[in-house]
């Protein structure tokens, strides 16, 4: 395949102060600690679905809480923001607020023991967001090309169609994009066992290989200490086994192509090509499981910088995100038939010689940059814009796990 | 389904060395389905994305799809009978299901 840098003819990006392009103009309500999520989630309910409501729910402090809602905030997606603060809680709000004010973006922190209480923060919220859209709206547009876009995929209610069709669809999608200039990013640690060692040997450096292969051998020491693997009752209502065969499957969304890098929640691609995100907390297991569902795993995508998620479904998920639009492509296709109204790409019909694995793929290309283009996902339609973010811990990813910027 | 091709099977061979076939639509009991160059006469139904064994199993050998090993056998499966759950462990992490003590 040729080298297509280019964009494609109706793409356009929305660029911020600090140099990143977006392809969604969003306002993010930031809710600091659970108590002010009802006050955030009023603030939005006012406006539009490009005002939407991120924020983590704990009163204690917690690192990667903190960085994962500044990557967010300062996503490319995202245009400004407006803090909302019960007052008491341990979330560092000033500091949060001064990384995006760095990053040029539109900033407020209403605090609700401040302002006077729900009414009073809940108008004055409303006003802010209304005088702040008027000056997004005057953002300047700019040519947004592959090697602007970050795009990251996950498979999230897998069954045994899955890894036939809309995941290996989704990792030629992936070779293509990459191909193309762009950063793709896949993920989930936990759902890669046993599949290490051939992961391994697509990596870029025997150092990243070394890394790649720890990564997968702290998720399953992980969920080994939880007791069992990441696997839901419905995968196996849907056909899948075990947790080898899941992974196996999961594993196909990657493509074939070199893998340049290995990230953590948050942690930005240093330049495109194809990258793992280990979300497997490091140190002890302490706050439960990894992810606790499959929003939680979109957030870190999105916190590494995805503009856009490619999301396999076999039994049927019907979740969007928050910040960035999701592509859904269902795997099976009596799944398919019952839930045309929630998919945006039809996978299963690989499954009856309807169409190539290639063909689907084109297909899921063209839905991406129609979404690049401005297009809403069928997700974006139907208004779902989920947020999870939960406690986590993590190093920083070591020097091995990054591609050498040497002549860049 | 090889990468290009185009797959017409109700029941599908992922690899040379597979120990198992995939339903790639809900069977049922009765019907009479090729694949392997032979005629499979179905004693159960087997649901989209399902597996069925390609040939006799027993406890330990390794379930083979798409040259992977996906799990080991814990119990005699018939060539043409279900492999899933109930005969199939991890070799990795257990996994949980609904309606499990």
């Amino acid at each position: 395949m040729s080298m297509t840098s280019g964009s494609s003819p109706s793409a356009r990006g929305y660029l911020r102060r600090d140099g990143r392009k977006g392809i969604r103009n969003v306002i993010v309500v930031v809710y600091t600690v659970e108590c002010a999520h009802h006050v955030a989630s009023r603030i939005a309910s006012a406006f539009d679905d490009d005002v939407q409501v991120i924020g983590f729910g704990g009163c204690y402090p917690n690192d990667y809480a903190a960085n994962m809602l500044e990557r967010l905030c300062t996503h490319p997606n995202v245009g400004a923001a407006l803090l909302v603060s019960l007052g008491c809680e341990g979330l560092d709000r000033a500091r949060l607020a001064g990384s995006i004010e760095a990053s040029g973006r539109p900033v407020n922190t209403m605090v609700i023991q401040d302002r006077g209480g729900t009414l009073a923060t809940v108008a004055t919220g409303q006003a802010w967001i209304a005088a702040t859209q008027a000056s997004l709206a005057a953002i300047e547009h700019v040519p947004f090309g592959m090697a602007d876009l970050v795009v990251g995929t996950i498979c999230g209610g897998s069954d045994g169609t899955s890894g036939i069709t809309a995941n290996p669809a989704v990792g030629m999608a992936f070779d293509r994009l990459v191909e193309a200039g762009a950063t793709a990013i896949f993920e989930e640690t936990g759902e890669l066992i046993g599949c290490e060692t051939a992961m391994a040997a697509r990596a870029t450096t025997d150092a990243l290989g070394t890394e790649l292969i720890a990564a997968v051998h702290k998720a399953e020491a992980y969920y080994a200490t939880l007791g069992h693997a990441s696997f839901a009752p419905g995968n196996a209502e849907g056909g899948l086994t075990t947790i080898e065969e899941k992974s196996l499957g999961a594993y196909s969304k990657s493509g074939h192509g070199p893998i340049s890098g290995l990230i953590k929640p948050g942690e930005i691609p240093s330049q495109p090509g194809l990258y793992l995100l280990d979300v497997v907390p490091d140190g002890e297991v302490r706050w439960g499981y990894p992810n606790i569902n499959d929003v939680a795993e979109v957030a870190e995508l999105v916190a590494c910088g995805a503009h856009l998620i490619l999301f396999t479904t076999g039994r049927g998920s019907v979740v969007g995100s928050a910040i960035s639009p999701v592509i859904k492509v269902c795997a099976n296709p009596e799944t398919y038939r019952r839930m045309s109204g929630d998919m945006d790409v039809n996978a299963g019909r690989i499954l009856d010689g309807s169409a190539t694995v290639s063909e689907v793929a084109d297909e899921i290309v063209a839905a991406a940059h129609s979404a690049i283009g401005g297009q809403l996902t069928i997700s974006e339609q139907l208004g779902h814009q989920e947020f999870v973010l939960t406690y986590k811990s993590f190093e920083p990813s070591g020097p091995s796990c990054h591609p050498l910027t040497i002549g860049r | 389904v090889t990468r290009e091709g185009r797959s017409n099977a109700r029941l599908l061979r992922l690899a040379p060395e597979d120990n198992v076939l995939i339903a790639t639509s809900h069977l049922r009991a009765g019907d009479e389905v090729v694949a392997d160059g032979v005629i499979w006469h179905l004693g159960q139904d087997v649901e989209t994305g399902f597996k069925l064994a390609s040939r006799d199993l027993a406890p330990g050998d390794v379930v083979l799809r798409l040259g992977f090993p996906i799990g080991e056998i814990t119990a005699p499966v018939a060539q043409g009978a279900v492999v899933h759950v109930q005969n199939v462990k991890s070799r990795y992490l257990r996994t949980h299901h609904r309606g499990e003590a």
